[in-house]
């Protein structure tokens, strides 16, 4: 029975190391990994349509070239036009993802200066009550003391990129000084009680990739590689694909197109009447450009919108790496990893085979019939141990079938499990590679009588010290 | 030759011609419904801001001099302005025939944007 439970304690220490920690940032990869598969094959069935509230908008190369004759950055004149026939739909809330870091220039002896209007449309927007908010830095801040007399809400647009594989996978609360992201403080001022305490985890983003029917109009680059080509390679090559939000060009809103003018205002409307506006670019030469965990490359402002969609769709349920409720804490996680693994722990440690011992075709069971008869005994008090006898014949007659069995129990086991933490607890990433690693690790080990070499001279040194401690007090007795 | 040349520049007239009655044709009948004052832009390339001027001071109608891409050139107080086409409320026929490229420009580039044009 001690070695049973030195088997179990060997099992769990080795599950927590292949669990919580990541030698070299391998478990942590190949889990990154296996969680942008999931999110793009199973993307749709798990996330389903986008927001309807959420449209981007979007200026493009084709808006600059007639608008601003090619030149960028654009005057601030031609951001405070967009922004005015952005203001007659009547948005929800607008937000700039563009740095306003080029200065002002110094006002012409007559007329005004460039941003004075920019400034005037902002007003409006503060007279409408439509919040704006904008990407902030301590340059805007300085180019642009007037906007902090409330005409605009500051958010810190800074991109978290994966350092190994460049994925925009997460994106903060907040981020340096406390400054909060634009799609945390949009969900959280238009929508007050979404968060019951202040969200502090960084989420994990996931992408949406059903098509979208307003975005029809849009034309993709398209990928050729398939489920079976991933599998079989993983991910290869990049895409451009139709973006899962939907889109409005800035070429469009300027140059609205349709046979009346009732249609304009009717299909204008539709796309930003009471909606969320996150007005950015996809110029060339300007990569404001992100890679999605899809492998997509896509504008900046997409990320902000995914992020706010996710917030929108899961609200404080949103993804992470450690999840919301009680594990939202990395011990309470650690701990819930080891409660998975407990029961397989008990299993593997309950029909281990020690070489040489206990097996019914082993060399003990032709000695005087011991071997049978120790179980027999075991049966009428220990049920486990009976079935466990039976379980070893039957895997002694079916060797392969039985281990197929048994690593297929074990990876249903985990995947229900990595359900249950992605759609319950909210963890990105379930521990995937961890339990993996566990499993083949932990079989090559058992392969290669490790653990029960372990469990020897574990027992060995114990029982020496045990000796030791025995002789000690005999050596300072006086001789008789 | 000579005759050719007669006849060019008496097709090049009458095109001058119908453009500017076509352009004459065009009226800004109001402001948009949510306006109250009207912004006027610098008619140059780089349609500067000039001056909003309140609904009160205009008359309508007001005669479109050039339909552009997103806004007309108009006349007030003897200059020309530029103004949004979507401030004003006007008789512009819409052009459905738009040929646009609706894709993305997501290829990684060596070079910051130039100066003007489309760059690199």
């Amino acid at each position: 029975m001690k070695r049973f439970w030195a088997y179990v304690l060997l099992i769990m220490a080795f599950a927590h190391l292949t669990l919580n920690y990541s030698p070299l940032g391998l478990s942590n990869r190949a889990d990154k990994y296996l969680q942008d598969l999931f999110n793009t094959y199973a993307g749709s069935m798990v996330y389903g349509a986008p927001q309807e509230d959420i449209t981007v908008l979007l200026l493009t190369d084709e808006a600059l070239e007639t608008h601003q004759r090619g030149h960028w950055p654009a005057s601030y004149d031609f951001h405070g036009k967009v922004l005015n026939t952005l203001l007659h739909e009547k948005p929800r809330a607008v937000f700039i993802d563009f740095l306003w870091l080029s200065r002002r220039p110094e006002a012409p002896t007559h007329g005004p200066r460039d941003g004075d209007y920019l400034i005037k449309v902002l007003q409006r927007y503060r007279s409408a009550g439509i919040p704006v908010y904008l990407a902030w830095t301590p340059a805007v801040k300085q180019n642009w003391p007037e906007l902090e007399q409330g005409l605009v809400r500051p958010v810190g647009a800074e991109l978290d990129i994966d350092p190994v594989d460049f994925v925009s996978r997460t994106y903060p609360p907040t981020v340096d000084a406390g400054m909060q992201t634009p799609a945390f403080r949009i969900a959280q001022d238009l929508r007050p009680g979404l968060f019951p305490q202040k969200p502090t985890e960084p989420m994990d983003v996931f992408w949406g990739t059903s098509p979208n029917e307003k975005n029809k109009w849009m034309k993709a680059k398209k990928h050729e590689t398939g489920l079976v080509d991933t599998a079989l390679d993983g991910f290869s090559g990049v895409k451009t694909p139709v973006p899962f939000n939907t889109t409005l060009y800035v070429r469009d809103l300027l140059h609205q197109v349709a046979e009346t003018r009732e249609k304009v205002r009717e299909q204008a409307a539709a796309l930003m009447k009471d909606k969320i506006v996150l007005y950015g670019a996809n110029l060339t030469g300007v990569n404001d450009l992100i890679f999605t965990p899809t492998r997509d490359i896509l504008p900046g402002v997409y990320l902000h919108a995914m992020a706010l969609d996710n917030l929108l769709h899961w609200g404080p349920e949103y993804k992470s790496a450690l999840g919301s409720g009680l594990l939202a804490n990395k011990w309470w996680h650690a701990l819930w990893n080891l409660l998975i693994v407990l029961p397989v722990a008990l299993l593997l440690a309950l029909f281990h085979r020690r070489p040489g011992h206990d097996t019914p075709g082993g060399p003990e069971a032709g000695k005087a019939g011991e071997g049978a008869a120790k179980p027999a005994r075991r049966s009428r008090l220990n049920l486990p141990w009976a079935w466990r006898t039976r379980t070893w014949a039957l895997f002694d007659r079916h060797r392969v079938l039985g281990k197929l069995c048994i690593m297929l129990a074990l990876a249903c086991w985990f995947a229900v499990w990595g359900a249950v933490e992605f759609f319950y607890f909210n963890i990105s990433a379930g521990t995937v590679a961890g339990y993996l690693a566990f499993l083949t690790l932990g079989f090559f080990l058992d392969k290669i009588g490790m653990v029960d070499w372990l469990i020897d001279s574990m027992f060995m040194r114990i029982r020496n010290a045990c000796g030791r401690l025995a002789r000690a007090p005999r050596r300072h007795q006086p001789r008789a | 030759m000579k005759r050719d040349i007669k006849r060019f520049g008496l097709a090049l007239a009458i095109a001058a011609l119908c453009h500017s009655a076509a352009a004459a044709d065009l009226k800004i009948s109001a402001l948009a419904a949510d306006s109250t004052e009207l912004d006027l832009f610098s008619p140059a390339a780089d349609g500067a801001y000039i001056k909003s001027v309140d609904q009160s001071a205009l008359k309508f109608p007001i005669a479109i001099l050039e339909d552009r891409n997103g806004g007309f050139v108009v006349r007030l107080e003897g200059k020309k302005y530029y103004v949004n086409a979507s401030d004003v409320v006007a008789n512009n026929a819409y052009d459905v025939t738009a040929g646009c490229d609706n894709t993305f420009a997501t290829e990684l580039v060596g070079a910051t944007r130039g100066i003007a044009g489309k760059g690199c």
